[in-house]
């Protein structure tokens, strides 16, 4: 089903890694780094979303555990917990993963777009899934996973505990 | 501002030749020349033409800039740049449960341990302590912030008196660890735009640790009533 138009964007390199059960994938482009699971500093007041900020070479980088970014139970460490370092608008953002598996390279026309779920599944930030050998993989559009919602609901998070006052 | 003012003025002052073309920012840069000033007389606070050129000194001293913007009749914006990075804050390190965060020293009047006839609690629950003839409310930085394992008797924490603005408050924290200079960092974007918090820092073991704001934690500890569950 994927058109011509669609697929041109979404082929391509893509690291995959899994959450859970299920496996997803983000642009290569758009993966800096992959590190071990190292101790993050706890930010207060901010969404389960936000595990808090690890230090990166000096740069404070805040880290998001997409299980509870995507409505699961928070994130359980074990020993191929990681964090994936992504850019999002120019900006380097953390995400803990369960596993990282490997870099695909996906055809356009493997990718179908992602079906259709009701408003209780959410799946705006999906570029679509991609139906290669090993079962269906989630193709991430990580700049909308992480950069829209948690801006909004960070900065509406502080301002509802203001006017809670 | 009246950038033709200021210019005639410079040209009077023999500070640029009359001749000189300038951009207009160049004529705006002219305020912050020492000496400058386009006030004929001299008043008992302005008109020496001292102010903008410490300010320009300060700011330079920072490895900052000014820019300046003006609407003639409307007003002017000075936009001050300082680099983040560079800002050097002198700060105590305290612990709260398992947690780490940095008061900058200059907020800090004293610290103490305090015994059991200092605190006192107004309708059960605003706690206070009496710091030499004062009282002074007391603001528990784990129910702030919601940290799990913190010390829950007074007694056998510590009170840290900071000054912020207008008033004091006192924070009850577990221990003061160290007192060191750290280079403040914002937290990566609006993301983590939290407040009571001011920036982070890389500690010594290289984990991240968070940069209080006294005023923005006082205004915090108000709304959220960090002393509610004080039992």
């Amino acid at each position: 089903m994927a058109s011509s138009e669609h697929g041109a964007t979404v082929g391509g390199k893509y690291l995959t890694f899994g959450l859970g059960e299920e496996e997803y994938g983000v642009r290569i482009e758009n993966v800096h780094e992959i590190m071990a699971l190292i101790p993050v500093t706890r930010v207060p007041r901010t969404p389960d979303v936000v595990l808090g900020v690890i230090n990166l070479r000096g740069k404070i980088v805040p880290v998001f555990d997409m299980h509870r970014k995507f409505g699961m139970p928070a994130t359980v460490p074990t020993r191929h917990t990681c964090i994936i370092v992504v850019s999002v608008d120019k900006m380097e953002v953390g995400i803990v993963v369960d596993r990282v598996r490997e870099v695909v390279n996906i055809k356009a026309d493997q990718v179908e777009p992602p079906p259709s779920f009701g408003a209780d599944v959410p799946t705006d930030h999906l570029l679509g899934i991609a139906t290669s050998s090993g079962g269906a993989r989630l193709l991430l559009a990580i700049e909308k996973v992480l950069a829209t919602s948690e801006v909004v609901s960070v900065t509406s998070a502080a301002e509802a505990s203001k006017s809670a006052a | 501002m009246d950038r033709k003012a200021i210019a005639a003025k410079a040209i009077e002052r023999g500070i640029i030749r009359s001749d000189a073309a300038m951009t207009e920012d160049e004529v705006l840069n002219l305020i912050f020349e020492p000496g400058f000033s386009t006030r004929d007389t001299v008043t008992d606070i302005s008109g020496r033409g001292v102010g903008m050129d410490v300010v320009k000194r300060g700011v330079e001293a920072l490895k900052g800039r000014i820019e300046t913007t003006t609407v003639l009749g409307k007003g002017t914006t000075f936009t001050i740049h300082v680099p983040l990075t560079l800002s050097i804050t002198d700060g105590m390190l305290v612990r709260v449960g398992q947690e780490r965060f940095i008061l900058p020293t200059v907020a800090i009047r004293t610290s103490f341990r305090p015994t059991k006839d200092m605190l006192s609690k107004v309708a059960g629950r605003g706690e206070f302590v009496r710091v030499r003839d004062e009282f002074v409310s007391v603001f528990r930085l784990h129910h702030i912030f919601d940290i799990e394992g913190a010390e829950q008797d007074p007694t056998k924490a510590l009170v840290v008196v900071v000054d912020y603005g207008e008033g004091r408050s006192a924070f009850l924290v577990d221990e003061l660890l160290t007192q060191q200079q750290v280079v403040s960092k914002g937290l990566a974007s609006s993301l983590l735009t939290v407040p009571g918090v001011a920036g982070g820092a890389i500690l010594g073991d290289g984990r991240v640790g968070l940069i209080l704001d006294p005023p923005g934690l006082v205004a915090l500890a108000h709304q959220t009533n960090g002393w509610v569950n004080a039992a």
